[in-house]
């Protein structure tokens, strides 16, 4: 349908799982080994973040293990691409072969440890560290294996590794950072501990980008094509940079100077970080959608018309939970 | 100060790849899409050393 087949679908779904596993494990792993050297409510604060995160990743993984089921069924039937500029359908499929065992490693040893985690919360806790470090290797090497030419150190294989990997640090850990804004939007004390570790994510999320960036210039003159799909991803990076020089810059500086006089942020500000929020996640999504979907039949208009109906919409759900919030903070104040 | 210069290059960077995309759309040139790029990469290192 509109040039899209069923198993790019599933393989968007896997990546985006993928790459948020990847990133909540980075970050889970980091705030633990921060929380070793810290103290009192910064070490709480910490932990509880990394233990909070453990949501996101499952449900991360569950996407992730679904979708890989879903192409371990529908693969067969549709390996008959030919296609040169982008991983040919031959090319996924020799990817998901090769990758295969550690893929029903990976899900089995998963699901047995999240089981596990019912009966003996104790035991995962003190093991919690040890688990988001092997969950962000295997992770790792499994979102960078999208796609496999047959030749280990090719340009084309070595562009794929980058362009894989870059989702951990780009879209993930977007979407792991507005998880932990949502998470904390109310809660005074968690935000002074955390926020402050939003201007190094953020620069982690641009160096992701960095990275894909120098690695298109291994593959530049076979794998860039004049197409809607592709002036629509380069105005979107465009309006990605943009906007993250302004969150990463004043929005955050407003936040952690509220947060130094204990005050959460508020207002307008808080509106003016919800449309920022909104339009930062909707691109992310938007880059790698597209990425997916190499045969697309939508124009460029129709592409950016349902760009701006996504932001739309989440501003929108931001403004509810905005005032929903300042409904609940002005209860609390009551006395 | 060097952090307001630093952020300012970043996002002129981000201004330079929405013209470099109008550029190669319309002209089928990439020149200032590489050029744009180059420039995103020293930019982002002055973004992560000032910022």
């Amino acid at each position: 349908m509109f040039g899209m087949e069923l198993y790019e679908l599933f393989n968007f779904t896997r990546q985006a799982g993928l790459a948020l596993a990847g990133a909540t494990s980075l970050w889970a792993l980091v705030f633990l080994w921060r929380a070793r050297k810290s103290e009192g409510e910064k070490k709480k604060a910490l932990e509880w973040a990394a233990n909070r995160l453990l949501l996101a990743f499952s449900v991360a993984f569950g996407a992730a293990a679904f979708s890989w089921f879903v192409l371990w069924n529908i693969w067969p039937v549709l390996a008959h691409e030919g296609i040169t500029l982008f991983p040919s359908g031959t090319e996924y499929r020799s990817a998901f072969l090769l990758t295969a065992p550690l893929y029903v490693g990976w899900i089995l040893f998963t699901l047995g440890v999240l089981v596990c985690r019912k009966f003996r919360k104790e035991v995962f806790a003190r093991f919690l560290l040890w688990f988001y470090g092997a969950q962000f290797l295997v992770v790792s090497v499994l979102i960078s294996l999208y796609a496999w030419t047959g030749s280990a150190l090719g340009g084309e294989q070595l562009f794929y590794y980058f362009h894989g990997f870059h989702s951990i640090f780009t879209l993930g850990t977007v979407l792991t950072l507005d998880f932990l804004f949502l998470s904390t939007r109310t809660a005074l004390s968690l935000q002074r501990h955390l926020f402050p570790f939003f201007p190094a994510i953020s620069k982690i999320i641009f160096i992701g980008f960095g990275l894909d960036f120098l690695s298109v210039f291994l593959v530049f003159d076979t794998a860039v094509e004049f197409s809607a799909r592709f002036f629509m991803a380069q105005t979107v990076v465009g309006i990605l940079i943009i906007n993250g020089a302004f969150m990463a810059g004043p929005l955050t500086r407003k936040v952690l100077n509220g947060l130094a006089e204990g005050r959460l942020l508020a207002g307008t500000w808080r509106y003016i970080a919800g449309v920022a929020g909104a339009v930062s996640i909707t691109s992310w999504m938007t880059i790698t959608f597209i990425d997916f979907f190499p045969r697309t039949a939508f124009s460029y208009t129709q592409l950016m018309g349902a760009y701006a109906s996504v932001i739309l919409f989440g501003i929108v759900a931001n403004f509810f939970i905005a005032r929903l919030d300042e409904r609940h903070l002005a209860s609390m104040a009551k006395p | 100060m060097g952090n307001h210069i630093s952020e300012l290059l970043f996002a002129l960077a981000g201004a330079l790849f929405l013209a470099s995309a109008f550029v190669v759309y319309q002209a089928q040139d990439f020149t200032l899409w590489h050029f744009a790029k180059l420039f995103y990469v020293v930019a982002l290192l002055l973004f992560v050393k000032y910022s």
